[in-house]
């Protein structure tokens, strides 16, 4: 014991601690060495044994290992009840310790590096002759950053060797540890699913252990930290995945991904730099990847008003029709994109037109509410409100249900657009209203949503703080679900009012919602499209863009479609709302596509109607 | 507005002189022409006090609007050593009663009232955080599971925190858990990594990731679905379905159909079957 000099405590356990020590064989030089002790407090000599034997067994692991990532070990001696392991000292911080102090994300070019090297020594170890070593408790506390920034790993505690087939007891970090380590699974595929819990820890600055067991999936890198590239957070992911099928076979071939992900993101150089390795093989992988290949996507027609298009179209057998701000509404071929007709009205279009039974319907900016024959073009009728019609138009009970700027929102007969009542609100109302067969339910641009019944009376009342602009949704359970501006989304009992829950947005939201299964979809002015949860309004998940979300989606079975204010048409998987290819258009997108087909048809401010092949 | 029925029942049972080991031993009934509640404890075999504890509250409103019925019912189960158990789940059903009750139910009695105030499961979640933060500061050592729910009209919204449960029985379908144990077996059955059997024996099945007054943050499972008339709501503790499968509690509810019967023969069997912990179950037909 006169060898080691004891410094300072640098870490310690229930089964001991950690001591910075000085080697005084070396009398001239200060050299650090790291003695981890082991002290045995039970009288227990079954249980003794079996500690003593895994201190041992480490000893033995570390003594036979030569990687830049791994401690060498000098020593390992014992005294009484006591055993001690002589380690090289690490001068640097553990990564758990750089976590808690930052206030701001580590550089992804940094993780990325950080990540390759704990890949390198994962596939060391994995590649161990004649058993492959499971580390087992890969964290960011067991991860030391060294003065020169690379990783090298401590506490090889509970390593062991794996031998197929064999089934290990349940030690490991819950949080870390993938499910089939509870099963007593040690697998290589263990150490990979806790690197990438470790990398979601590094990238978001959530600890896992305080949030409830293998929900990464619920709480996507993207929306704690938005810039972060979507090709490493793919690699994370499938580290992720629960299923250790599915996540990478080897370290070696997540290294190999990291490293693509170097080259797809630009990052490469410095990490290049740093690694000092040259991955040729991996340039070919990254060309592989074509950056510009939204521009390989054509439109299968498009049709030019003469002005902004700014409400969505509506499609009626092989016709879709289509109201501008040049005053027109067309009618076009929903194949070709052919002109049929168009009718012109006093002023501006900019809702979305209702069809039944061979009448097209729609308010204009002039502030009147036309009828028009599908077939032929004509005017059927025409009425007028007190100001500009922006609302589109609910067809049901014989009746044209719509809202105006003049604040009222009314009942007209379908067959002569004669107004059977109207309601007065204190606002205008732009929002499309939703009726049933016993009452009637509008927002207007105070924000507040009015149920009256089907005369027109007042049934009750719910008050967001800012204008409701957006169309309400209703599933079968009959609730209500919209967007403010007040930067707030709504889920509201149609029956009574009720307010179920409600989830808060960085911005405003002008997005209709739609609904699909168990989810509602809609976007926002902070950029991001939301998928939640309708039975709690609990985030699944949120892509971010570059600008506001002004469009509402249209969703098909596996696919979300939404346009954003720069003009840019996205294609997302439904499930994850990871981007699949966009399309750039020239003005802002603020409707919804629909579909005919297999063409998604949609309007955009450049004055354009596009058709495009799902 | 009128309030036609209005029922208050609220109940913190602890350990008193007739509560046996293992006996069903309190048990009561409120009678409403739509809702009708009960409920039943029992001490279970391993232990001599109750940590469980349960509020319940109804009422029908007759309204401009129509009738509209209101349900508060809260199950708990306590957790920690001395009296820790019992006084934070008394403390948790307690509050999360006042809590409903002055956030829905009597803006409800207000008439012409605009909407707009805090959603339902906002205020049962909320309610679910401050007692949390109540429990954690002022019981040492006590933590507490706890599902509430509330209906309002057709709507029943859930808040859950542990592994008490809610289920949904009705005539002809099956019974349905409509909360979900935010245990570590319950994640591995999620995900596929366990089956149900394997969970049932698995030696950690108790370890719980949320509990209230326990670690630094919950987060409830919260819920909202539309209920059916003439459909059974069951919130019980672990002690009931530990020991008696679910296929049986359904059986149970559909044979006995008065409320005040089911929630003794679910108790009564829960403890022939021989449930260790404590056992409460309610019931509440909707």
């Amino acid at each position: 014991m006169r060898r080691y000099l004891i410094q300072d405590v640098i870490g310690s356990g229930g089964m001991g601690a950690v001591y910075r020590a000085r080697d005084m064989h070396f009398p001239n030089a200060v050299k650090l060495v790291a003695i981890k002790e082991m002290v045995s407090s039970t009288n227990d000599p079954k249980v003794n044994q079996m500690m003593i034997k895994n201190f041992e067994r480490e000893a033995n692991l570390l003594v036979t290992l030569s990687h830049p990532s791994i401690t060498s070990i000098y020593d390992y001696f014992s005294i009484d009840q006591r055993a001690y392991l002589v380690i090289e000292y690490v001068y640097g911080k553990d990564l758990e310790r750089i976590l808690d102090r930052l206030t701001d994300f580590i550089p992804e070019d940094q993780v990325i590096k950080w990540a390759i090297q704990l890949c390198d020594v994962l596939d060391y170890l994995h590649s161990h002759e004649p058993e492959p070593i499971i580390f087992r408790d890969i964290k960011p506390s067991n991860i030391m950053i060294n003065r020169q920034g690379n990783v090298v790993l401590i506490d090889f505690g509970i390593a062991k060797t794996f031998q197929i087939g064999q089934k290990g007891t349940i030690i490991g970090t819950e949080g870390y540890a993938p499910p089939e380590q509870y099963r007593g699974e040690a697998t290589p595929s263990v150490d990979i699913y806790a690197l990438g819990a470790t990398l979601h820890h590094v990238l978001t600055r959530h600890d896992p252990t305080i949030e409830p067991p293998f929900t990464f999936e619920q709480r996507k890198i993207s929306s704690f930290n938005p810039g972060v590239s979507r090709e490493l957070v793919a690699v994370v992911e499938k580290a992720l995945s629960y299923d250790a099928s599915d996540r990478y076979t080897s370290a070696r071939e997540m290294k190999e991904a990291l490293i693509r992900v170097g080259h797809q993101t630009g990052l490469l150089s410095g990490i290049d730099a740093l690694l000092n390795r040259t991955p040729g093989a991996d340039l070919s992988l990254a060309r592989a990847i074509d950056p510009s290949s939204d521009q390989l996507i054509k439109p299968v027609w498009t049709f030019r008003s003469e002005d902004e298009i700014r409400g969505s179209a509506v499609v009626l057998e092989q016709d879709v029709y289509i109201g501008a701000y040049d005053n027109n509404v067309y009618k076009i071929n929903a194949s070709d994109g052919r002109f049929v007709w168009k009718f012109p009205a006093s002023g501006g279009i900019v809702s979305q037109p209702a069809v039944n039974n061979g009448t097209l319907f729609f308010g204009s900016e002039d502030g009147k509410v036309y009828a028009v024959r599908c077939s032929t073009g004509k005017e059927a009728w025409s009425f007028k409100t007190g100001g500009p019609v922006r609302c589109s138009p609910y067809l049901a009970e014989d009746h044209v249900f719509i809202g105006s700027d003049d604040c009222n929102l009314y009942a007209l007969t379908q067959a002569g657009g004669r107004p059977s009542w109207k309601a007065e609100t204190m606002a205008p109302i732009r929002s499309k209203p939703y009726v049933t067969d016993d009452r009637v339910v509008v927002a207007n641009m105070n924000g507040e949503l009015l149920c009256t019944d089907t005369a027109g009376f007042v049934k009750w009342r719910f008050s967001a703080k800012r204008s409701i602009l957006c169309s309400l949704a209703i599933d079968d359970d009959g609730i209500l679900y919209f967007g403010s501006l007040d930067a707030t989304f709504y889920a509201v009992d149609a029956k009574t009012g009720w307010p179920m829950w409600r989830f808060r947005m960085d911005k405003g939201s002008v997005s209709s919602p739609v609904i699909d299964e168990k989810f509602v979809y809609f976007g926002s002015a902070d950029g991001k499209v939301y998928c939640l949860n309708k039975s709690n309004g609990k985030q699944v998940w949120a892509s971010t863009f570059s600008s506001q979300i002004s469009g509402s989606p249209y969703i098909n079975k596996t696919h979300l479609f939404v346009g954003d204010a720069q003009g840019l048409f996205y294609c997302l998987k439904k499930d994850s709302g990871e981007v699949e290819w966009s399309y750039q258009t020239g003005g802002p997108i603020t409707s919804a596509p629909v579909s005919y087909n297999e063409l998604l048809i949609f309007g955009s401010a450049d004055k354009n109607l596009y058709a495009l092949s799902i | 507005m009128v309030q036609k029925n209005n029922n208050t029942q609220k109940k913190q049972l602890d350990n008193s002189g007739e509560w046996n080991e293992g006996q069903d031993s309190d048990q009561d009934v409120i009678s409403d022409p739509t809702i009708c509640v009960a409920w039943a404890q029992a001490l279970g075999h391993r232990y001599h006090h109750n940590e469980d504890s349960l509020f319940a509250y109804t009422a029908t409103l007759q309204t401009e609007k129509g009738e509209q019925h209101f349900g508060c019912f809260c199950v708990a189960d306590g957790m920690g050593g001395y009296e820790n158990g019992e006084l934070a789940s008394a403390m948790a059903v307690e509050k999360m009663g006042e809590h409903v009750l002055r956030k829905i139910f009597i803006p409800m009695l207000v008439p012409n009232e605009v909407f707009g105030q805090e959603p339902i499961l906002q205020v049962l979640e909320n309610g679910m955080l401050e007692i949390h933060e109540g429990i954690s500061q002022k019981i040492m050592d006590g933590g507490s599971t706890m599902t509430v729910a509330v209906l309002v009209g057709d709507h029943l919204s859930i808040a859950h925190v542990g592994d008490t449960r809610a289920y949904i029985i009705r005539e002809g379908a099956d019974i349905e858990q409509i909360t979900e144990d935010q245990t570590l077996v319950q994640r591995l059955v999620t995900l596929g990594q366990m089956t149900e059997e394997e969970a049932r024996n698995y030696p950690q099945r108790n370890v719980l990731y949320y509990a209230l007054g326990r670690g630094d943050n919950v987060e409830p499972f919260l819920l909202s679905k539309k209920v059916t008339r003439q459909a059974y709501l069951l919130l019980c503790s672990d002690g009931l379905w530990e020991v008696v499968p679910a296929e049986d509690i359904q059986n149970i509810i559909l044979a006995q159909r008065e409320v005040n019967k089911i929630t003794h023969a679910l108790v009564s069997q829960a403890v022939n079957n021989g449930a260790m912990d404590n056992v409460t179950a309610l019931v509440a037909k909707l």
